[in-house]
């Protein structure tokens, strides 16, 4: 089985505080994982380093197969397409323009010649084809997100990855962004999903990776991961995992 | 550039050159062909490469730093390089020469590197801290301008003035020699950032995931607006508020776009700064106005809004 991501041993070190112990970890092409864990657990420290934005201390990063540190910034963004927490806008650009940027890594390629079809069909999947012509500053929190998620869909990258890319929506925002991974994974494609929803993502997600104190708890199937010792352990609380015909419902006891 | 777009830069351009026309002509002498020739046509060049290039260095400045309140002439850039400026004519280098120029770019780049890493914050730029150290640098700067004045004994200190509220009265066609090579340079770098500045908008983060080098086209920004600013305040002195005024009017007009924004910016800061010498000229006549006083009574209620719009903006300060 190939992968898209290869973590090799890696670590992070910043001002003498380790965010990231020694961690390997291999996410199979055409999965969708799901990483849990408390607020400064390291979940956004091994998934900067993921998407190696952020270069790892110790170790190395494999993406689809090659070392990411030598991968130009172009190229990395051809595989992999982030979406984090916060999303900002310093002018007021129109919805168009911000979705079409989602195709800059493509510039210059043969894959060029398609953008205005791909960031139409982006624009059109995420809804918000009818606000092309509008200012994104003017919009609202749930509607600026959809135009975010249209412009990583615009990347095109077999590699989808989502940092708490939910956690200012409501429940249809979040609906929003499930459809969005979805999509992708039967595309055949690979997401990496960070969220503080633990129900919605045992949904969709085939994987899970759990993470406390700067290391990795476990990483394995759904069913295999969600367990009330996994899940109570990492959390360091008791916490109650109901297995029911719908899927899995994980909560804290009352 | 869409067609509107071309439109409106064909109207910046022939209300440019009607102005031009109007500089030529207007003033207290009779316009002989001497005078028109040697005193305004070289003052009338001067404006406009210092118009185009304070306000397209604004623009890069608030698209680089991802700021719209940034400004050469208020985060410090133009009062580093009237010290730099200011230093080599005390130590006895002309006005109006490269070398002068040139020494105003080191100071420049000296005020630049100490407000831009002052700052950044998380690798990235703070919007407050940015003002503030560019009030300290200034402060700093203007303090040690005039120590320098009080110890010089240098004829030309005598000009000091024109440095602390600009004005072109001092330009000659050797002053428009030194300009011109910095500025070509500046706008030959800004029209390589347009496109990534665009995406920058986005935030480092954001920008960096879709394969944007955001450090090197800030450096390159900034690059651009020391070499757009400094070579111009050596000769005019401070003015300013155009780098603010103009990007921002050109973005209700047209939009925020980088590449339209940067043309129709070095039109219209070209115009502006025309307009507003000539009227400093004519207007109190015999008396000069200081143009950096015109730029100020402009830019300053502007500033105003930006501050209160930005406040209220999402995201707040951030």
């Amino acid at each position: 089985m190939s992968h898209a991501v290869e973590l090799r041993d890696v670590s992070v070190t910043t001002g003498g505080r380790v965010r990231l112990h020694p961690t390997s970890l291999q996410i199979g092409t055409g999965t969708v994982t799901g990483v849990i864990g408390r607020n400064g657990s390291g979940k956004s420290t091994m998934l900067e380093v993921m998407s190696s934005e952020l270069t790892p201390t110790t170790g190395s990063v494999l993406l689809f197969g090659d070392d990411a540190s030598s991968l130009s910034l172009v190229e990395r963004a051809r595989r992999r397409a982030i979406l984090s927490q916060e999303t900002m806008l310093a002018f007021p650009f129109s919805v168009r323009e911000v979705v079409s940027w989602g195709r800059t890594p493509w510039r210059g390629s043969d894959r060029s010649s398609d953008d205005d079809i791909i960031i139409a069909s982006a624009m059109a999947q995420q809804g918000v084809d009818a606000l092309s012509g509008r200012a994104v500053t003017e919009l609202s929190g749930g509607e600026r997100k959809r135009v975010h998620l249209a412009r990583v869909v615009a990347q095109d990258c077999p590699l989808l990855i989502l940092d708490e890319a939910d956690s200012d929506l409501d429940l249809l925002g979040r609906r929003v962004i499930d459809d969005v991974v979805a999509a992708h994974a039967r595309s055949g494609s690979t997401a990496v999903v960070v969220s503080h929803d633990v129900n919605r993502l045992a949904r969709f997600c085939d994987a899970f990776v759990v993470m406390a104190d700067g290391r990795i708890q476990a990483h394995g199937a759904t069913h295999d991961v969600l367990t009330e010792p996994i899940l109570s352990a990492a959390f360091g609380a008791r916490v109650i995992v109901e297995r029911r015909d719908d899927g899995l419902s994980v909560h804290l006891p009352d | 550039m869409s067609a509107r777009r071309w439109l409106i830069a064909t109207a910046l351009l022939v209300v440019l050159l009607a102005a031009v026309a109007i500089a030529l002509r207007v003033g207290i002498a009779e316009p002989t062909a001497e005078i028109v020739w040697s005193i305004r046509a070289p003052r009338v060049v001067m404006a406009l490469l210092v118009g185009s290039g304070l306000a397209i260095a604004g623009a890069l400045m608030q698209g680089s730093l991802g700021n719209p309140l940034a400004d050469p002439g208020l985060v410090g850039v133009s009062a580093g390089a009237a010290l730099g400026a200011m230093a080599a004519v005390a130590v006895g280098a002309s006005f109006n020469t490269v070398l002068t120029a040139a020494i105003a770019c080191i100071g420049a780049a000296i005020a630049t590197v100490v407000v831009v890493s002052v700052s950044m914050r998380d690798r990235r730029p703070e919007v407050v801290t940015l003002l503030l150290a560019g009030v300290a640098v200034t402060a700093f700067a203007i303090a040690a301008i005039a120590v320098v004045s009080a110890l010089s004994t240098s004829a030309a200190m005598r000009s000091i003035t024109f440095w602390s509220s600009g004005s072109l009265a001092l330009s000659t066609w050797d002053g428009v020699v030194s300009v011109a090579p910095f500025v070509a340079v500046g706008v030959i770098l800004a029209a390589t950032v347009a496109g990534p500045l665009d995406v920058m908008s986005l935030g480092d983060r954001a920008a960096l995931a879709t394969g944007v080098d955001v450090t090197r086209v800030r450096y390159r920004s900034l690059a651009a607006v020391i070499l757009l600013v400094a070579a111009g305040v050596a000769v005019v002195g401070v003015i300013a508020f155009v780098g603010l005024l103009v990007p921002h009017a050109v973005r209700m007009v047209v939009g925020p776009r980088h590449g339209p924004l940067l043309v129709l910016s070095a039109l219209g800061g070209a115009l502006l700064i025309l307009v507003a010498d000539t009227v400093a000229r004519v207007a109190a006549n015999p008396v000069e106005i200081p143009i950096g006083a015109i730029t100020a009574v402009l830019g300053a209620p502007v500033f105003f809004l930006l501050i209160r719009r930005t406040r209220a903006r999402q995201g707040g300060w951030a």
